[in-house]
This record gives structure tokens, C-alpha cells and sequence, in this order.
């Protein structure tokens, strides 16, 4: 009797412990999530497997692309975000294919896909000792522009690998802080290269 | 408890660390220049990485980059290529070990009749005995033009592959 | 009592608790069986064109029609009927998303007869392009289905919404689950004459 008594016991700590553990310790999510790397604008950030320089990012109400020798105007509920960077490998050939536009309260918007295939824009081939330039593009609301973050990884759901959290806080603005909104951005146009 | 532990470790990890070797090219074996060497059921030679001339109306091309083609002579022993070279790869190695993968580079002139990418060999369904010529075109930094040398991995073989030394 | 339990022979006590077992799952099974197949649950039937919360989405149905003419990307062959159908949709959740897909449903017997839904963005017929958070974009929903079983003058549309968790129970991360029929949508239809 007393024997069964200390099961009980035991079995009812070992529940309590289980059930503290999984309210108190980090989740598989957590532990296995990705690993930041922070960065700023127009400053070469490091991540595992490629370097991205961030050289600008513009908003515009229309944006103009060009695939296949077709070109075509998208139209958005909200605005369109236009980043344009430097990419580069590491140590091996790889591909940045994950891009994200994350909002100061958090809400993430992923690169748009309604662009279709389209050179210069992800997934981005990249090779060690090319840098490269490449586009992203996004569509936002305009309250998600101010204190917002381009998010980027080779992967979809990078884990324990690095993604690049890179603070966007230069770009052209009112002097309210409202940024500058083009009435149209064609991807076509040239970027404008920092450094080299 | 001492037994069981570990044996479960093993149990649960057997799987990723077979995949991880596998799935990777890890082990290098040196190829001395101009050697033939059994891989993958085949015969491989290496036999030249050379600049490649594109057309001069492509200027897409980064100005620091130089476009290179490998070429590699094989003569098929076993034939079941579509299993035997699975997943094969050839990259350009540097000296201190970033690698390059074939790159599709415009302005390139058309491969002459009967040359093949390694993939698209693996599935021509070519017989024992046959003799092929497989290229792989590379976009690499000038500086480093003159230093890599080509590496090879086949699914059959890995986690070894060949490292083959540049003829001089 | 439970000395005299113990008196019987192991043989017997394991005999007693397979029986209690298969006893206690049988009537488990039958309770829950019974919860299942309660007839024609009375889900809300939420109102055209007024815009209304199901789960990770904010919903507006704003029209139905049925053609035997080619709609977006897809022609109805013969013996087939399109079936359209326009909403408004706003992604509620904090990430981009193509979950929209599973919303809107036909009934289960139409349903058992139709082609996969194939759903375009009104604004540029983009094919399941990604929604993101806040954006409220209008999409048409299209069914390919036989004609005989094509409603007439009321299509009605199951919606099937999910529950926000915090974390979940296996890996820890916030999301979206356990889908279930929020509401129904029905909405008049009108009829494309067909062309001969």
C-alpha cells in the first residue's frame, strides 16, 4: 500500500515537472529557430553562406517588371517596396531565395510573388567573389514602412542557419517622416551601384 | 538505462548522419594529372579548364568574372548511370576551398554535338564501353582563374570524391 | 472491497480489465460517433456583402455566377459549369499567406464532383498570389463542376476557419489550427447564357 502511495507520488511529480518544463524552458521552435545576424543600410553584412549590402530601398504605386519579354504594370492595395542590394557568396555557390519586408509591430510580408519569373529578382543564384546586385520587392501598407526590417535567408524556413535582420531607416521622406511615394518604379531600371 | 541510452542515440541519429554522408562531398582523393580514374562505375579523365570565348554582344557578364568550361573524358563501365551517378556534381575548388558550381553564362557559344553535362549524361542512356566528353561551364573571379581545379562527386561514391590536380 | 478485487485470480483481473477496456473505448467511440453525426449542425449564415472575421481571415462575399465561358485561366469543357465566386479577403494573421485556398468550400456532395478550386487576384489575374497582412484584395474563386450537378440560382459555400494557438503542443510555434466549418455563405447566382 505504502509502495502504491509512492508511485502516485512520483508519477504526479513527474507530470508537474514535465508540465513546469514546458511552460518555463524555450520551445523546439526556439532552439532550432534562425540565427540572427543585425545589420544596417549600406553596410556589408555577414551572414553563413553570402554578404548582402543594402544600397536602397524606394516606394512607388505602380511597379513596371519585365519577364519573358513581356512587360507589365502591377497595381497595389497598399504601396510597393523596391529594395536594391549586393550579393555575394561565401565559401560556395548558393541561392537567396527567401526575402521579407517585417513591419514595426511585426507583421511580415513576404516578397511578392505576383511578379512571375523575372531576371534580377529571387531567387538570386549567387557565386563567392562575384557580388551581384539584387532586387526584392514587396508589397506593404504604409504604416508598416517607418522602423521596419528586410529580412533575408537561403532558405524558406531557415533553421540554425543565419538570416540577416537588416534595420531600414534611410530612405527619401517628407520632413513629417512620411517616406517619398513614386507614382511608378520600373525594375528595369538600372541600380545605382555603392562602392566599387 | 547505460545500454539503452546510447542505443537509442544511435538509432535516432543513424538516419541523418547516413544522409549527412551520404548527400555531401566530404573526403577528397587526389587525381594526379592526365591519371583515368574508376568512379562511379566509369573510367574519368580530366582533360582541360579553359576560358570560355563569349560573344562579345553579351556585356552582362561582371567585368572581375571569367567564364571557364571542364572537360572530362569518360568511358562507361557499368552502365546503370541513372543510379550510379546520381546526384553528380563538378564544382571549381580554390586554394583555400570556396567552391563554384556550373552556372549557366550568357553570350555562350552552343556545345558541339555529342557533349553533355554530367546530369544530362547520367540519363543519355549510354552503353558500356562508350566514350564521352562531359563539360560544365563556371563563372569565376579573375583572380582566381588560374588556381581552381575541378571537383567531382557522384551519389554512388559520396561522401568521397575526386580532386583532380590541373594539367600543366 | 478492494482486497476482495485483489483475492481473484491475476488471470481473472486481467480478463476484468481487458473487458472494462474494450467497454470504456466502445462507449467512447460511440459518444464521440454521436457528436459526429449530429444532423445539419446550424452553422451562421453570414450576410453578402458585409464583411465578417472567420478565423485568420476577414471575409466579404460580394457575388456568384455560374458560365460555361472561359473565366480567368479557366475554360469549362463540355458538359461542365464554372462556378464563380468573389470575395473580398484581408489576411488577419501576422505573416503572408496562400491559406485562403482552403476557405471557401462547396458542399460535400458538389464538392465530391468538382476540380480543384483555382483562385485568382481580380486585380491582375495572378494565380494564388500570396495575401498579406492587412491587405484587402478581391479574389475570384473558381469551380469546375458537372452540369447536372451546377446549382442554379443560390450557391452556397461552406467556410472553413481556424483557431489562433500561441504555441503548439508538439514544437512550441505560434500558428494557425484545427480547422472547422465556421459559417456558410449563400449568395444568389446568376447564369451565363450559353453560347451556341
Amino acid at each position: 500500500m505504502k509502495r502504491r502511495f509512492g508511485n502516485i507520488i512520483a508519477l504526479c511529480l513527474a507530470v508537474a515537472l514535465l508540465y513546469g518544463m514546458q511552460h518555463s524552458k524555450p520551445h523546439y521552435m526556439d532552439l532550432t529557430g534562425p540565427i540572427p545576424v543585425y545589420g544596417k543600410m549600406h553596410e556589408t553584412v555577414r551572414a553563413r553562406l553570402f554578404n548582402v549590402t543594402v544600397d536602397d530601398v524606394a516606394f512607388a504605386r505602380e511597379l513596371t517588371v519585365e519577364g519573358f519579354g513581356t512587360s507589365k504594370t502591377l497595381t497595389t492595395s497598399g504601396v510597393w517596396v523596391v529594395v536594391s542590394a549586393q550579393l555575394e557568396a561565401t565559401t560556395a555557390s548558393n541561392v537567396v531565395a527567401q526575402a521579407s519586408w517585417v513591419g514595426p509591430t511585426g507583421l511580415q510580408y513576404d516578397s511578392s510573388d505576383r511578379t512571375g519569373y523575372v531576371p534580377g529578382l529571387p531567387p538570386h543564384a549567387i557565386d563567392p567573389g562575384l557580388p551581384k546586385p539584387a532586387r526584392f520587392v514587396f508589397e506593404t501598407l504604409p504604416d508598416q514602412v517607418s522602423g521596419a526590417t528586410l529580412i533575408l535567408s537561403n532558405q524558406l524556413f531557415p533553421r540554425l542557419d543565419s538570416q540577416v535582420r537588416i534595420a531600414i531607416d534611410r530612405f527619401k521622406k517628407f520632413n513629417d517622416g512620411q517616406p517619398l511615394i513614386l507614382d511608378s518604379f520600373d525594375i528595369r531600371r538600372p541600380m545605382a551601384v555603392s562602392g566599387n | 538505462m547505460i545500454v539503452l541510452i546510447p542505443l537509442t542515440l544511435f538509432e535516432t541519429s543513424y538516419d541523418s548522419v547516413r544522409e549527412l554522408l551520404s548527400g555531401n562531398d566530404l573526403w577528397p582523393k587526389d587525381v594526379a594529372a592526365g591519371e583515368t580514374v574508376r568512379f562511379g562505375g566509369s573510367n574519368w579523365q580530366f582533360v582541360s579548364l579553359k576560358p570560355v570565348e563569349v560573344l562579345k554582344t553579351a556585356s552582362s557578364l561582371p567585368s572581375s568574372s571569367v567564364p571557364l568550361t571542364a572537360r572530362f573524358l569518360v568511358e562507361i563501365g557499368n552502365p546503370d548511370l541513372q543510379n550510379l551517378w546520381l546526384g553528380c556534381s563538378i564544382r571549381l575548388v580554390d586554394p583555400v576551398g570556396r567552391l563554384w558550381q556550373p552556372a549557366s553564362i550568357p553570350g555562350m557559344p552552343s556545345v558541339a554535338e555529342g557533349i553533355k553535362s554530367c546530369g544530362a549524361a547520367a540519363f543519355s542512356g549510354a552503353q558500356s564501353g562508350e566514350r564521352m566528353v562531359i563539360e560544365e561551364s563556371f563563372l569565376v573571379p579573375r583572380e582566381v582563374a588560374t588556381e581552381v581545379r575541378p571537383t567531382l562527386g557522384v551519389g554512388s561514391e559520396r561522401p568521397s570524391y575526386l580532386r583532380f590536380a590541373r594539367p600543366l | 472491497m478492494l482486497s476482495g478485487v485483489l483475492k481473484l485470480g491475476s488471470k481473472a483481473i486481467a480478463w476484468l480489465t481487458a473487458g472494462l477496456g474494450t467497454v470504456a473505448a466502445l462507449a467512447v467511440a460511440i459518444i464521440l460517433g454521436a457528436f459526429e453525426a449530429t444532423p445539419d449542425q446550424q452553422y451562421p449564415q453570414y450576410p453578402n456583402n458585409e464583411t465578417v472575421d472567420a478565423g485568420q481571415w476577414r471575409i466579404k462575399p460580394l457575388s456568384a455566377r455560374i458560365t460555361s465561358k472561359r473565366a480567368f485561366g479557366v475554360s469549362p469543357k463540355d458538359g461542365q459549369r464554372g462556378v464563380i465566386f468573389e470575395a473580398e479577403l484581408t489576411n488577419l494573421t501576422a505573416r503572408s499567406s496562400k491559406d485562403y485556398y482552403g476557405v471557401f468550400h462547396l458542399p460535400s456532395l458538389i464538392d465530391a464532383q468538382a476540380e480543384k478550386p483555382m483562385i485568382y487576384m481580380e486585380r491582375d489575374a495572378s494565380l494564388l498570389p500570396d495575401l498579406h497582412p492587412g491587405m484587402t484584395e478581391k479574389m475570384a474563386y473558381i469551380w469546375l463542376v458537372p452540369a447536372n450537378t451546377a446549382p442554379s440560382d443560390t450557391v452556397e459555400l461552406l467556410v472553413t476557419a481556424k483557431t489562433y494557438k500561441a504555441r503548439d503542443n508538439l514544437t512550441g510555434s505560434p500558428g494557425w489550427y484545427n480547422d472547422h466549418t465556421a459559417g456558410i455563405v449563400r449568395i444568389p447566382a446568376s447564369t451565363e447564357a450559353e453560347e451556341q
